[in-house]
């Protein structure tokens, strides 16, 4: 329960970061585009991590089944 | 509830109708074939927030209980794929079965099962067994 509930501050924060970065890149125009780009280069790399990693019955079965 | 790989009661560990040991010989069998070296390997990490956590035990001391289950979880995925390899190649048994780690980078850390795969028949015996000559206890 207290992970649980960390987990979800920590989730907060960094998307409350990531939007100030956002906001950031954005008012450096037209510098701040590279940064821009950046972020939306490695926000799909990370959905395809995501994506791959939802679909990974493999990888579900040793975290569920095996402990020590 | 917490979940455990079961100790096996006999010396050889069996996976898939493979039976798997870190000798180079069984006692109850004999080596008809050799079938050559076996290998299943894997690298896996823990997600960002057990890291976290995994960090944050280094301040308390102890078992790092978020790694213990990472490499528990490397162990078993390796030996599932070193024995698929041998079943592709006809083996009955896995001799000589070696673990291998290397850290990969912070948090992850590779696995690597090896052995021989080799085809075996159970020996002559005048020792008490079964009637197949079998020692060991399935799961």
């Amino acid at each position: 329960m207290l992970e649980i509930t960390a987990y979800l501050i920590l989730a907060v924060i960094f998307i409350v970061w990531l939007i100030a970065i956002v906001v950031g890149t954005v008012m450096m125009f037209p510098f701040g585009l590279i940064g821009f780009f950046v972020l939306i280069a490695i926000g799909l790399l990370v959905i395809k991590v995501l994506r791959e990693r939802a679909k990974n019955a493999e990888d579900d079965y040793y975290a569920k089944n095996i402990d020590q | 509830m917490r979940k455990t790989t079961t100790m096996r009661k006999t010396s050889i560990n069996r996976r898939n109708d493979i039976m798997i040991i870190t000798q180079d010989e069984f006692a109850d069998y004999e080596i008809t074939q050799t079938l050559g070296m076996v290998c299943g390997n894997t690298i896996r990490a823990r997600h960002v927030g057990k890291d976290i956590l995994a960090g944050l035990r280094m301040i308390v001391g102890g078992e790092i209980v978020e790694y213990t289950k990472m490499l528990a979880e490397s162990r078993e995925q390796a030996i599932d794929r070193m024995v698929k390899n041998a079943k592709m190649q006809g083996a009955d048994a896995i001799v000589g079965m070696r673990f291998v780690t290397a850290a990969v980078m912070m948090g992850a850390a590779e696995l690597l099962a090896y052995g021989t795969a080799v085809k075996v028949r159970p020996k002559n015996s005048t020792t008490s067994s079964n009637e197949s000559g079998l020692l060991i206890d399935d799961e």
